[in-house]
């Protein structure tokens, strides 16, 4: 279980977390938690990469914010994904998909193959 | 929120932050609690887990894009409260700036109205002038004005140029309502208006018709005369003037602020009034017309036709003046030439070059300003060296560390340039006022948006160039070596050192430069003044005189009324002598005529060309100029006689003695004027300004050769200015109706002529004087610096039995080698500095002794000064407190 900072590729983060806030509105630390939780632990997102990150996205406009009320009735900032964001967010994952692909493909080729 | 709101809600953003992470740490310490940790062990656990929360929140703002603006809006402020934490170092920043971007912007201020500036007519940049050459006659008269004839056949046959218009002096005596009065203009073309593109105020521009004589009696008003003389009464167009006797209808006024050449501006021997009061059309009368080889006496101005470059325009003129030399007589068979240049020189004129070493001058300074600029900044880091590893080892990246250093020098330097610009201001309202009379154009200077342009530009770079030696020495610099112990006398310190001492050898070498040149230019005024004047200069009274035919009916009754006011202002108290003559020495003199010898029967071009005076008995006696053969001219000459001045005596019969040439006869003007005996040779004297060779001369009898224009010479025991109401006294009394002489000591026309000179040489001498106390600076603050570093070094020393002065000599020693170094290598500057004003230089070489050695002296004994203080004081330590001292 090592926590992820920098190991993930560039944009790596961005993808996750962006896949992340599409489900839904969704606070800083929840984020954090959610990326872990589905991750099975693998991939545990440092504040110092988060905040950054979001910030980042919301500059471009992939990621709108709004201050509410949080389940334990204290104000926190929501992130959801803007209809560009969610456009980025396909594009990311199909190029992630095609990337994964094509990975696979090479680590799976069999000697004498080529 | 976008960027412009977290711009300027900067605090709402701030809380923002702080309460998101805020929550992000309160949810991790929750979830620690809800695992079974106590609040103090979850809370350190979640300060663990979080990091340096400064460090996201700053990793945050830098996501944001915008961090680069406020951060440079923080170094800003956080300049603005170092600079007011140290102000001594402050105000010696600010004022050293403000001196070099003041000096330059008030410098170039008179730069861009003299040569930059555009002219204030329509479409200046087609506007030319025209002179002309005789080729066999260019050693002599490298440029003529135009004849009335050759204009008009430039005008008639000219394709490139779109409009051509001649100028040449009036002057009339208003009579009428008032005083009489001296009124001065010009006589132009009638489409000169139109073709310059500025129309009158009120009334209208000449009319085509009204260039012939008979419909010529018609004036258009200066703006100022109008102003002056009828108080800006619109009604007086259409009313009539009585100018000289006659009168003259006023058909319009120009605009305040026209621009007209004046004095030797359009062409040296067509001089014009040094101001207008009116103009009225040049109407050349038939006489005029006829001269083909004579009345070489306007100065003339055209616009190219659209497309037409000044090459095309002077070779259509070159094949035009072809043809008119084909019509010259046969026994005078001269080449005319013909010459475009211009407008803008017209004004700008052959002041470039000593504008040009103005601005070189006043650049110098600015360089060795930022010199000191660097070095100044340069001591300061190191005293703020733990600031900086202090604020590195908190995680400021080392590039944070250097912008901040460019911004604390743009602050420097927008300071700095705001007070230069209010120097500037004063600056440029004194250039103005001792600015030579004729440097037209320096009136119009001021802060206008250009110069304002310039002093902006002239401060980022200025900020710029002091600001990167001590940025990258931050940048290079093991920051961290600030925070050990000590490390203030150890390499750090030696290498900020040595750049220091390189930075005072450069200042030095400037220095040097600048100050061998202003000794140059220092020397050869002083040799312009020590010029052999030929005559005697001191307590001499000239009054300009304008006696018209006219006004005593005859050559003969204006003859006899000079005559009886030489007579009368001779009497007056304190005269030690009076005479009169045509033309004064030094005030230039136009009146030149080609000597020919009694046997001549045509004009050879190789006769040589004289100024032509004639004088009052006693004129030679009043200006002191000595007698060299024959006698002086007496009252009552029985034959045509004349003076010669020694050159023209040499010119015209080479390898004879002055002695033998008394008799003989000559022709002066042309080979068919009557010949003159010569009576008498006389020692040259400067007729045109000091600094140019004498002008041949012939001197010829009033009485035999009356001139309506004579100046009035008293050589007087006392101050020849307290004279002046007297001679206006007499003036009155033997005619009442007589204009009012302008009057002038000859020291004041020795100081207008070479007024320009003295301006230049002045600025330059400041600006080095400045430079000098600005290398002064440097060279203390480094030996000071330096001494302050050995302070234990020296304790020691002392206290082993080191005398002060061998402590006094070491210091020394150090202190001077950057200095002798920097003389060394600005003795080169000097060279180059020397080559590029020798057309300034006047009776002294480009590499004279003199002014290099002047410099050279002037500036090792106030290095050698300010090395010498401080380490006088060093010297002057206590050994014990010295070898305590940290």
């Amino acid at each position: 279980m090592k926590p992820v900072k920098s190991d993930l590729p560039q944009g790596t983060l961005d993808l996750l977390i962006l896949r992340v806030v599409s489900l839904g509105p969704i606070h800083g630390y929840a984020i954090a938690q959610r990326i872990q939780q589905i991750s099975r632990d693998v991939l545990r997102v440092q504040q110092g990469s988060l905040y950054p990150a979001l910030h980042r996205l919301e500059n471009r406009g992939w990621l709108a914010a709004e201050w509410k009320e949080s389940e334990t009735g204290r104000e926190a900032k929501f992130y959801r994904a803007t209809a560009a964001g969610r456009r980025q967010l396909q594009a990311e994952t199909d190029n992630w998909a095609r990337l994964a692909e094509a990975v696979g493909l090479i680590l799976t080729v069999e000697r004498g193959a080529l | 929120m976008n960027w412009w709101q977290r711009l300027t809600h900067r605090d709402r953003m701030e809380d923002r932050l702080s309460a998101e992470l805020k929550h992000h740490f309160d949810c991790l310490v929750a979830d620690g609690i809800r695992a079974g940790l106590t609040e103090p062990e979850a809370r350190r656990a979640a300060r663990l887990e979080f990091g340096g929360l400064t460090q996201v929140a700053e990793d945050c703002r830098e996501a944001r894009g915008t961090l680069w603006l406020e951060s440079a809006g923080a170094d800003f402020r956080y300049a603005l409260r170092t600079l007011r934490r140290a102000p001594g170092f402050s105000c010696a920043v600010i004022a050293t700036l403000a001196l070099g971007i003041g000096a330059n912007t008030a410098i170039f201020s008179v730069v861009y109205a003299v040569l930059l500036k555009p002219l204030p007519y329509v479409r200046p940049a087609e506007l030319v002038a025209i002179d002309t050459h005789l080729r066999e006659m260019r050693d002599r008269f490298p440029s003529l004005p135009v004849t009335a004839a050759a204009f008009t056949e430039f005008r008639r046959s000219s394709r490139k140029l779109a409009g051509i218009a001649a100028v040449g002096p009036a002057g009339f005596t208003m009579t009428g309502d008032g005083e009489p009065e001296r009124v001065f203009g010009a006589r132009v073309s009638a489409n000169l208006f139109s073709m310059l593109g500025v129309m009158p105020e009120h009334g209208r521009a000449f009319l085509p018709e009204e260039d012939h004589p008979g419909r010529d009696h018609v004036v258009i008003l200066s703006h100022d005369f109008w102003m002056r003389r009828f108080a800006g009464d619109p009604s007086v167009v259409g009313r009539g003037l009585i100018l000289d006797g006659a009168r003259y209808e006023v058909v319009g006024i120009m605009p305040a602020g026209f621009l007209f050449p004046t004095g030797k501006e359009l062409h040296p021997l067509a001089p014009l009034p040094a101001y207008d009061d009116l103009w009225k059309p040049i109407a050349f009368s038939a006489a005029e017309m006829r001269g083909q080889l004579e009345g070489w006496d306007y100065g003339v101005m055209a616009r190219l036709a659209p497309g037409a470059t000044i090459a095309r325009a002077n070779q259509e003129l070159d094949s035009i003046c072809a043809a008119i030399s084909k019509t010259f007589p046969a026994d005078m068979r001269f080449t005319l030439g013909a010459r475009i240049k211009p407008l803008r020189t017209v004004y700008s004129g052959d002041v470039r070059q000593g504008l040009v070493t103005l601005a070189g001058a006043v650049a110098l300074l600015l360089l060795i300003a930022c010199v000191n600029l660097a070095n100044l900044l340069l001591a300061r880091l190191g005293s703020r060296g733990r600031e900086f590893a202090t604020r590195a080892a908190l995680g400021a990246p080392r590039l944070r560390l250097v912008r901040q250093l460019l911004t604390e020098c743009l602050t420097i330097a927008f300071v700095g340039g705001a007070a230069g610009l209010a120097l500037a201001e004063a600056g440029t309202r004194a250039l103005i006022a001792m600015a030579p009379g004729d440097l037209t154009g320096v009136r119009a200077a001021g802060l206008s948006a250009p110069v304002l342009w310039f002093a902006a530009l002239a401060s980022i770079a200025t900020a710029i160039a002091f600001g990167l030696l001590p940025a990258w020495q931050t940048a290079r610099r093991d920051l961290h070596e600030n925070l050990k112990e000590g490390a203030r006398s150890a390499t750090s310190g030696r290498r900020s050192g040595r750049m220091r001492r390189a930075l005072v050898a450069v200042e030095v070498a400037l220095s040097t430069g600048l100050l061998a040149v202003a000794g140059l230019l220092l020397h050869s005024f002083v040799q312009v003044m020590h010029v052999d004047k030929g005559f005697n200069a001191e307590r001499v009274l000239a009054a300009d005189l304008d006696l018209p035919e006219k006004r005593y009916g005859s050559a003969r009754g204006t003859a006899l009324f000079l005559s009886r006011l030489v007579d009368e202002v001779r009497g007056l108290p304190s005269v030690v002598s009076a005479a009169a003559v045509s033309a004064l020495p030094l005030t230039g003199d136009y009146n030149t005529r080609m000597i020919c010898l009694e046997s001549d029967t045509k004009i050879l071009p190789d006769r040589p060309v004289a100024s032509y005076r004639v004088v009052t008995p006693g004129y030679f006696g009043t200006m002191e100029i000595p007698l060299l053969a024959g006698r002086l001219l007496a009252a009552e000459e029985p034959a045509p006689a004349a003076l010669l001045s020694a050159s023209l005596a040499h010119k015209l019969w080479p390898g004879r003695a002055p002695r033998d040439v008394l008799g003989l006869r000559v022709r002066p003007g042309g080979a068919d004027v009557d010949p003159v005996t010569v009576v008498g040779i006389v020692k040259d004297v400067r007729g045109d300004g000091l600094e140019k060779d004498p002008l041949p001369t012939i001197y010829r009898p009033y009485a035999q050769e009356p001139f309506e224009s004579m100046t009035l010479v008293l050589r007087t025991a006392r101050d020849p200015g307290a004279l002046a109401p007297a001679v206006r006294a007499t003036v009155t009394k033997l005619d009442r109706n007589l204009a009012m002489p302008n009057m002038h000591t000859m020291r004041q026309i020795i100081s207008s002529t070479v007024a320009r000179r003295r301006f230049q040489m002045t600025l330059v001498l400041l600006f080095a004087a400045l430079a000098l106390v600005l290398a002064a600076v440097g060279i203390y603050g480094v030996t000071s610096y330096a001494v302050s570093l050995q302070t234990q070094e020296i304790g020691l020393r002392m206290a082993l039995g080191a005398g002060q002065d061998e402590v006094i000599r070491g210091a020394l020693v150090r202190g001077m080698r950057p200095v002798l170094l920097g003389i060394a290598a600005g003795l080169v500057t000097a060279c180059t500095g020397a080559a590029l004003v020798r057309s300034l230089l006047f009776g002294v070489g480009a590499l004279d002794p003199l002014a290099f050695g002047g410099a050279v002296t002037v500036l090792l004994s106030v290095a050698a000064v300010a090395c010498y203080v401080p380490a006088r004081r060093g010297s002057r330590l206590d050994p014990v407190s010295a070898l305590r001292a940290e």
